[in-house]
């Protein structure tokens, strides 16, 4: 088995809820509550979830773009969360992200050669301007841009280049682990297809391991490895992707997949139809935060909270059913 | 189908006339609504698949947009020959409409209530008292819980799933023909898509209405449609029934698009990605408007543009070569192979 | 948008190259004062000839094209003198304040928390004090004169530029190409200057352009409450004070005196009607719905 590249160990990200004059805190929205997954060297863990489940928030606390409330990140043996901020700078270089929106991710006053550029200056990576220039041309070539492209600003780009464009500002700190943050869902379903296969082709070139966040299954399914799977702020389900869309084992996981509009008329699917929506994290259901609205929720649900727990070779779930 | 359409658009052409030139976002397009059946339209942003139902509601602003050519018979009447006080007769009447974002089409200082009661009152000769009774009917068919209480909920007291709902009992509440549902699911989570486009289909069974539903998502079209209009840069590239289309999809476009996304039941290592990106609308190439990203184009592709031809019992297809495309779909081949790399 | 673009559009709109050609005007006549009007001493040429002490306003002759004013001061060379005075109010005062504003504005917003609430809780003191009135106060306290003028425009002046930054800056740290830089590890400055700043900088360059004219007011108020420049020194609110007077003619001839209120008062409304113009074009042109 390959190495893990990086460990997540009981993270928990709260956002306090602020009200009144004094500011004082009422409640806190529980975006990620206690999770703990791994993701292996060379492969991509795929993290699904509908909006508002937590999954960008894991992302970005992980990379400590927002603090955690607790747990531990463990990147190559170290506890990010323990690094000052000059070490933490360092480790920067290994592990990067890609955005969703390719037009807010890019700065509008910044020449390309200045957006791919940056990552190199910041870290002292070309010794002068010939040097860093020539490094930029050889990134943006990697990602299927020409050298022509590098003094226009972002605005004259679609949308599927300027994603090409911060794919190639993560690449160029040669990093180890990227963290995919939606990054085709912004995209014309035509031009999604183009940047999952530069993303593959990257991965094969450099060794790549990603973390791969979205919410559109089928696409995770086509790039991941494993598949984790959220609802309001806990994993309900990890696995290897077959597994997962051969057997879910949780009834979330099956009603995901069920709702899933496929592109055949044919195939009328027996759908499970969820009710309702989904809960606020500021105040989640009690037990099994998905029992509200789980077909086959019974007594233990609305009391106590299922252990997320291995169900076999690897295939990790959350349910009191499978326990009976 | 021999039924008389309900709405007939043909050689519809509106344009933007914008700083930097003339933008045809609609430029020739026909197709037909027959009574009770749900046609797709579908593509990528800014092929002019809004602006077709915006004509058609005659809500394209102007200026910059106008409608700069064509027929749109609704029943047998142009309604690009209505004045602005008939069109307001036939909208939220005749034909409604439900947009992709629900909270910004919901006025946020009223209740629900007070808008379904609105909507219901200038249509139709009731009194308040009646209207509120039939706004909490809608509400319930519509599938929304305790209708009475939410009745007097204001927008931002409901999840996204339930203000679409409400938008859809308000865009049903005065018994319309045609139901226009621009990206109606695109903002909403899979599950809750799910909910809405189960209940758009059995409100228009119970209705008998027409339903133009507009998306980019091939998946929403092979779920609710009869028929499907493909459109790309302005132009209907395809246009037949959904079970040829996705059967046997003629224009490389379409096939494309249905390659480009990965299949929960299939396994592929690579996908078919279409090369390049959307032209600007102000820059369309010369003859047919697909061949900047066509891997099969060559010679007349590049002069002249292909008319939207019948290819066999109603399946129509814009494109010189889709005999060539058969060929290679016999043979089991890829057509687009792409390096990661654009042109 | 680019610079360059930006200029270019301020070229092309009509009403924006009005308000640029009067300003030009007024460039030109301050950078040439010395050659338009020159000064009797050389050593101060802000002070205003005298045409003799006389209270009764001249009007208009060969030797004093504009006239002169009560105590025989030359209109002409008052507002040609004046431009200057103009201009170094509005440069000083604006320039400054504004720097003032944007580094107080970003600080508070880019680091937030206790920091925020503190600043903004002393703008918020700053902003309750009448604008005039505290001015007013200030330089009757630090003494006459055009440097005391400016000082206290500038400490009461600075708050809306500090509020629109802080605003700006709040929208633009929550853009993803400003996370991008911090997960590039990115540090503050960097973030502040290189990806902050140049993305918020335009609507306060528009709020200047508009604070110009308003703050050259704002020193004429003074000046004509008298509590301004020194008496004689060419600033164009000391001569519309000097008008004070004279405003309501002679018996039976209401417009007996206009020289002395009317040239003074065009040279202020040319000036600031200029910038607004030109803060209004920039407005248009930067406003992303227009475009």
């Amino acid at each position: 088995m390959a190495e893990n590249l990086l460990e997540v160990k009981n993270l928990k990200k709260y956002f306090p809820v602020k009200a009144g004059i004094f500011k004082r805190t009422v409640a806190h929205v529980k975006a990620v509550d206690d999770i703990s997954f791994v993701v292996e060297e060379g492969e991509t863990l795929g993290l699904v979830g509908e909006s508002g489940c937590g999954k960008s928030t894991t992302g970005r606390t992980i990379l400590r773009l927002l603090e955690a409330t607790a747990g531990e990140v463990i990147f190559e043996g170290k506890n990010v969360m323990d690094l000052d901020k000059k070490e933490m700078r360092a480790i920067r270089r290994d592990m990067q992200i890609i955005f969703q929106d390719p037009y807010a991710s890019l700065n509008p006053r910044m020449t390309v050669a200045d957006i791919v550029g940056e990552p190199l200056d910041i870290h002292n990576l070309a010794k002068n301007k010939k040097e860093r220039n020539e490094k930029v041309r050889e990134i943006l070539e990697n990602v299927g841009l020409g050298a022509e492209y590098m003094n226009r600003y972002p605005h004259e780009f679609s949308g599927g280049q300027r994603q090409r464009i911060g794919v190639a500002r993560a690449l160029a700190v040669d990093p180890k682990l990227i963290i995919a943050d939606e990054p085709v869902s912004a995209l014309d379903v035509s031009v999604q297809a183009q940047v999952v296969n530069l993303l593959q082709d990257l991965q094969k070139e450099y060794g790549l391991t990603y973390l791969f966040i979205a919410h559109d299954l089928s696409v995770v399914k086509h790039i991941s490895d494993r598949v984790a799977v959220m609802y309001l702020g806990k994993l309900v389900e990890l696995t290897d992707k077959k597994e997962l869309f051969d057997n879910p084992m949780h009834p979330y996981t099956q009603s995901l997949l069920s709702a899933i509009p496929e592109a055949d008329p044919k195939k009328k699917k027996d759908r499970i139809i969820l009710e309702g929506d989904v809960p606020s994290p500021v105040d989640p259901p009690s037990g099994c935060r998905f029992h509200p609205r789980c077909p086959k929720a019974f007594e233990p649900c609305p009391v106590k909270e299922p252990e997320f727990k291995e169900y076999g070779d690897g295939h990790y779930a959350a349910c009191h059913l499978l326990d009976q | 189908m021999s039924k008389e359409a309900l709405v007939e658009v043909k050689n519809l052409k509106t344009y933007f006339y914008t700083e930097e030139g003339v933008v045809k976002a609609v430029d020739g397009v026909d197709y037909e609504i027959y009574p009770g059946e749900t046609l797709g339209i579908v593509g990528e942003s800014g092929c002019g698949k809004s602006v077709t139902s915006l004509s058609i509601m005659r809500l394209v602003e102007s200026p910059p947009g106008r409608i700069e050519a064509g027929e749109i018979n609704f029943k047998g009447t142009d309604l690009t020959k209505l004045s602005e006080k008939e069109m307001r007769k036939i909208r939220g009447n005749d034909i409604s409409m439900i947009f992709q974002e629900p909270m910004t089409s919901l006025n946020p200082v009223y209740t629900v209530g007070d808008q379904i009661i609105e909507a219901i009152m200038l249509h139709k000769q009731v009194k308040r008292k009646e209207a509120r009774r039939q706004a909490i009917e809608m509400l319930q068919k519509v599938g929304i819980p305790l209708p009475e209480q939410r009745v007097d909920e204001y927008p931002h007291q409901l999840s996204g799933g339930m203000r679409q709902r409400v938008m859809i009992a308000m865009a049903l509440s005065c018994d319309p023909q045609l139901l226009i549902a621009d990206e109606p699911t695109t903002a909403l989570d899979v599950t809750i898509q799910a909910q809405i486009l189960e209940l758009m289909n059995s409100l228009k069974e119970s209705y008998g209405m027409a339903i133009m539903m507009i998306t980019h998502d091939l998946g929403v079209i092979a779920e609710v449609s009869d028929r499907v209009a493909v459109m790309y840069a302005g132009k209907v590239v395809e246009y037949t029934d959904v079970d040829t289309l996705f059967d046997d999809p003629k224009h490389p476009y379409t096939w494309g698009l249905m390659n480009s996304i990965p299949k929960l039941d299939k396994d592929v290592d690579r996908l078919e990605a279409i090369p390049g990106s959307v032209p600007s609308p102000l820059n369309f190439p010369e003859g047919c408007k697909f061949n900047t990203r066509c891997p099969l184009a060559e010679g007349k592709c590049f002069d002249v543009e292909p008319p939207l031809e019948d290819t066999d019992g109603g399946h129509m297809v814009r494109c010189w070569r889709y005999e060539h495309l058969e060929e290679i779909k016999k043979r089991g081949e890829r057509i687009y192979e792409d390096r990661g790399v654009q042109k | 948008m680019e610079w360059q673009e930006v200029l270019k559009r301020l070229l092309q709109n009509k009403i924006s190259l009005l308000g640029i050609l009067i300003i030009l005007f007024f460039i030109v006549v301050a950078v040439l004062a010395p050659w338009i009007a020159p000064p009797q001493d050389p050593d101060e040429p802000y002070l205003i000839p005298r045409g003799g002490w006389s209270i009764e306003p001249q009007p208009p002759s060969e030797e004093h094209i504009f006239g002169t004013t009560e105590g025989q001061y030359d209109i002409f060379y008052g507002i040609v003198w004046g431009t200057r005075t103009a201009f170094r109010i509005g440069l000083v005062v604006v320039g400054i304040s504004s720097t003032l504003g944007i580094i107080i504005g970003t600080v508070a917003a880019y680091y937030g928390g206790l920091i925020d609430e503190i600043i903004m809780r002393i703008t918020d003191v700053f902003m309750s004090i009448p604008f005039i009135i505290a001015t007013i106060v200030l330089v009757t306290i630090l003494g006459q004169g055009i440097t005391n003028v400016m000082i206290a425009l500038i400490t009461f002046s600075w708050m809306s530029t500090a509020r629109l930054m802080r605003s700006q800056v709040l929208s633009v740290k929550e853009d993803e190409f400003v996370q991008a830089a911090l997960a590039l590890g990115a540090n503050d400055f960097r973030i502040i200057f290189r990806h902050i700043i140049l993305n918020t900088i335009f609507p306060v360059v528009i709020q200047a352009s508009m604070r110009m004219g308003s703050m050259v007011i704002t020193a004429s108020t003074l000046s004509f409450l008298g509590v301004g420049a020194p008496e004689g020194y060419a600033d164009w609110g000391q001569m519309i004070s000097f008008a004070r007077n004279w405003i309501l003619g002679v018996e039976g001839d209401p417009l007996h005196y206009w020289y002395t209120l009317v040239i003074p008062g065009i040279a202020i409304t040319l000036f600031c009607l200029s910038w607004n113009l030109i803060g209004d074009a920039f407005r248009d042109i930067l406003d992303p719905k227009l475009n």
